[in-house]
């Protein structure tokens, strides 16, 4: 195996990289090299995708599809090696069927289909054993015994980016939200990393596209959840339990839990969110239910302790998933889509009644804790509402800089950092937050600036849409640019999701944003250089320092 | 001569060479199958898979030769109960192939930049990251001056002696400070190596750049004298890994059997003591990552909730952890009974 996907991939200063019998997300070798050739396989549908656009061949199925396979392969979705089989089986199966169709289609209207790709000449044997044995070839860090590292490193970049806004790509479509010119412009990059290009201006140019499409994607994922569930509205959240039988619903996706409390409703079962799942209580379409009564546990590396302490059903709907078996709760978790872990129970489509009978045949939490709120729901509709008072006290002097801390969490004592930093933030300093990073600090007191509160929870990850939305609206009141805000993005990164929305902002232009716990394991020193002076991007040191910086520029 | 492309997943080279160097102690040269050349920096080790009872097990070595050879060779010693390393000394041929991965390790010349002068200090089969970091200095005609202070018991059971002595005798910027406990047929002192005697033999310690590789206990106590003898420690590196075989006998007896406990998985049994935890963990089925077996990558923390173990290695781990009884079950023999849980 080799992956290098994540931030808690093997770092020393002379071996990077997982290439051991296990990576250390805890998936197997084999289920890294299947998902190596699940990715390569579906560049090939990719090449033939592209080409089937010049003959009018686009079979939907598959253009809905390809993304969530590739999502299947990001950190900490799928451990189970059936699953991976079975994608990159019908990946396999796409391909020749679109194969067969674009040629047919190139022959009638007498059109020339571009040269084949490496990864459109990849083919699968329909037997295991065989396919297994294909890994070296798809190895994400093909050619790396030839090519330049910063060759390989721009590739595992773009690759990644483009695997995160593949995921919020699936999470749109789930509500709705489809776009022909996106699945157009995600199978030109696919397509185009599977000919393993070599030209690193071509490369970075391409971490460009990825980033603005995946500000397309955003926008498309927020239109998804807002008019399904409408506008989240700042909304308080119980961080404690109460008595009762219990579901727990954790990952991104909201048309889960819209499911799951629909199927609970008066069955007695109170409904908490975990993770990324946390700003549901902000949607007025959820918050609607009164048995979805708080958020419990915190950020995904902890779930093996707090798992194992619910007493009652889990449903995993995306990442971030741990070994269930370390806590011993495999058998009342459930996967849903992209999601796997060999022998946990699989749920494909809306019937949710294994989960409620598990959650009915499991204890229940005995007591009442005693309720302690936080507050959520700064959606981009609650922040463009709160800007005129914002821009006010600004104006003013009473609010002098702003920040957006979050990201990902992760394991790494070093990430102390963030919750050091927003409780070292100035007084009068306003703060922003997304992402599961936040849980390094949402539960602390931060007050509020004349009736503004200073800690603002924005939502998910996918969100930093809406603070986007807010930047170019100081900027616009302010008519400055985005870089000229005291405004300050200090980011944590985990998984591809947030490579994604690293590459939005950098496309975006958002200049001098601090990226932390480490920097990514794929990208080189150049690289690194390159980032600093393209992007002004800065590692995260300490925070007395930093906040020194920042606060002086 | 090409170079050695080293794979992501263990590659077989072969044995071309094998003889004794002390009576306890072999070297070993492994070949690709193009005769290709090896590239790593000086310092670093590889890690040898062999299967035993049907299951493949991996031990580090640090490679004792220069890079950019067409061999790589490992010194390896005896170790009373060590499966790995006498299955090397005693039933490897010439001929054989083995699996390795790739070379890997901070403990290096390349990472670990030298001043002018540099103190090399080991003992017994902490002599080779060493010896490889010394010849490729040499080699390479770098002008530091390198002062080569190795302890051991006596000049039979001293690794590379001749060659040290080569060493010493044929360039000016070698000096060889031999310490025995016996002495018998050398110029070398006899003694054993404290804070006195590392002053005596290098006056000037405090200005070289210090590089440390031995058993655990020695490596504890030399970091001390270093300290106290007024190193700027940012120019001290050791090695943060002893052969776990090799660390097992200076350390431990391990014979005798003991209890092992993991309560969250209903695991009681007995195990042999010295047994390392990794192993024991996977054995009784509990669920737990082990990525590279060499202490490196951290991913095999566990908690040991009662009773003792000794690392080998503690390299991902924080002061912190170690406190709360946290440790990489790859680098743990299990040295009384135990209790051990995940989470």
């Amino acid at each position: 195996m080799f992956c290098i996907q994540c931030e808690q991939t093997i770092q020393t200063p002379t071996t990077k990289g997982c290439s051991f019998a296990q990576g250390m997300c805890g998936k197997t070798a084999e289920v890294s090299d299947l998902q190596d050739i699940l990715v390569y396989t579906l560049q090939g549908v990719s090449f033939w995708a592209e080409q089937g656009r010049k003959v009018n061949v686009v079979i939907d199925e598959i253009d809905h599809w390809a993304p969530k396979a590739f999502f299947a392969t990001l950190t900490n979705v799928n451990f189970d090696p059936e699953r991976v089989i079975e994608f990159a089986l019908q990946a396999h199966a796409y391909k020749k069927q679109l194969e067969e169709q674009v040629r047919a289609a190139a022959l009638l209207s007498n059109t020339e289909l571009s040269e084949l790709s490496p990864a459109a000449l990849f083919d699968l044997p329909t037997n295991v054993e065989e396919l297994i044995a294909l890994a070296p070839q798809a190895a994400v860090n093909r050619g790396h015994d030839s090519e330049h590292e910063d060759v390989i490193g721009l590739r595992l970049l773009c690759l990644y980016g483009l695997k995160g806004a593949a995921a919020y790509m699936e999470h749109a479509r789930v509500l709705g939200q489809t776009d022909d010119a996106v699945f157009a412009e995600y199978h030109q990059i696919m397509a185009w990393l599977g000919t393993d290009p070599t030209e690193l201006s071509a490369l970075l140019d391409c971490s460009m596209q990825i980033g603005l499409m995946n500000y397309r994607i955003m926008e498309m994922l927020d239109l998804g959840e807002t008019d399904t569930f409408g506008h989240p509205e700042p909304s308080q959240v119980n961080v404690k339990t109460i008595e009762g039988k219990c579901i727990l619903v954790s990952g991104h996706d909201l048309h889960d839990l819209e499911k799951i409390l629909q199927q609970t409703e008066g069955k007695g079962i109170n409904v908490y969110t975990n993770g990324e799942m946390l700003p549901a209580h902000s949607y007025p379409e959820l918050k609607k239910y009164p048995h979805l009564v708080g958020n419990y546990g915190s950020a995904w590396q902890n779930q093996q302790k707090e798992f194992a302490n619910f007493p009652g059903a889990i449903v995993m709907t995306s990442n971030c998933l741990l070994n269930p078996n370390v806590g011993l709760y495999a058998d009342r978790l459930f996967t849903r889509s992209i999601v796997g872990w060999p022998g946990v129970a699989h749920l494909e489509g809306d019937d949710f009644t294994a989960v409620v009978d598990c959650a009915l045949a499991q204890e229940g939490f005995k007591h009442n804790e005693i309720e302690q709120m936080i507050t959520v729901g700064f959606g981009r509709n609650a922040l463009m509402a709160a800007a005129p008072a914002v821009i006010e006290q600004v104006k003013e002097g009473n609010i002098s800089h702003f920040f957006l801390v979050g990201g990902c969490d992760g394991d790494k004592a070093e990430r102390s950092y963030f919750t050091d930093f927003t409780a070292q933030a100035p007084e009068d300093s306003v703060i922003l937050t997304l992402a599961c990073g936040k849980y390094r600090f949402n539960k602390n007191q931060f007050g509020d600036i004349n009736g503004i509160p200073r800690l603002l929870d924005v939502g998910q990850c996918n969100d930093a849409y809406s603070a986007i939305q807010l930047a170019l609206a100081l900027a616009k009141e302010f008519d400055c640019g985005i870089n000229e805000l005291p405004l300050t993005l200090v980011l944590s990164w985990f998984e591809q999701k947030a490579i994604v929305i690293l590459l939005t902002l950098f496309a975006l232009g958002v200049k001098g944003i601090y990226t932390g716990p480490t920097a990514p394991a794929f990208l080189t020193d150049n690289l690194l250089a390159i980032m600093q002076e393209k992007f002004d991007m800065r590692s995260i040191s300490n925070v007395e320092d930093d906040l020194k910086t920042i606060l002086a520029a | 001569m090409t170079q050695f492309i080293w794979p992501a997943t263990p590659v077989q080279l072969r044995c071309n060479k094998k003889w004794f160097e002390t009576a306890d102690t072999i070297s070993l040269q492994l070949t690709s199958h193009n005769q290709e050349s090896f590239d790593f920096k000086p310092g670093q080790f590889i890690s040898v898979g062999i299967e035993i009872e049907g299951k493949v097990e991996y031990r580090a070595y640090s490679i004792s030769s220069m890079p950019n050879q067409d061999f790589l060779q490992l010194t390896i010693k005896r170790v009373e109960g060590g499966k790995i390393s006498n299955y090397l000394i005693d039933q490897l041929n010439e001929g054989d192939e083995i699996a390795v991965l790739a070379p890997t390790g901070p403990f290096n010349s390349i990472d670990c930049k030298p001043r002018k002068k540099v103190a090399l200090l080991s003992a017994g089969c902490g002599i080779t990251p060493l010896m490889s970091m010394a010849k490729t200095w040499i080699a390479q005609d770098i002008e530091i001056d390198i002062t080569f202070i190795h302890m051991a018991k006596s000049k039979e059971q001293t690794i590379f002696f001749e060659e040290l002595e080569l060493l010493h005798e044929t360039h000016a910027n070698f000096h060889l400070k031999l310490l025995l406990k016996d002495n018998t047929e050398t110029n070398h002192p006899q003694g054993r190596l404290d804070q006195e005697w590392l002053n005596t033999l290098c006056l000037d310690l405090a200005e070289r750049t210090v590089y440390l590789c031995g058993p655990n206990v020695f490596m504890q106590d030399m970091k001390t004298n270093v300290e106290n003898l007024g190193l700027d420690m940012t120019h001290f590196f050791q090695e943060s890994f002893t052969p776990i075989e090799a660390e097992v006998s200076e350390t431990a007896d391990a014979s005798g059997v003991v209890q092992f406990e993991v309560p969250a998985f209903g695991v009681s049994k007995e195990i042999e003591k010295g047994s390392t935890l990794a192993d024991v963990l996977e054995e009784s089925g509990v669920p737990i990552i082990i990525a590279c077996r060499s202490g490196m990558c951290g991913s095999c923390k566990c908690k040991v909730e009662k009773g003792e173990v000794s690392r080998t290695s503690t390299e991902t781990l924080t002061e912190e952890e170690l406190a709360q009884g946290y440790t990489l079950a790859c680098s743990s023999q299990v040295q009384s009974d135990v209790e051990v849980s995940l989470i």
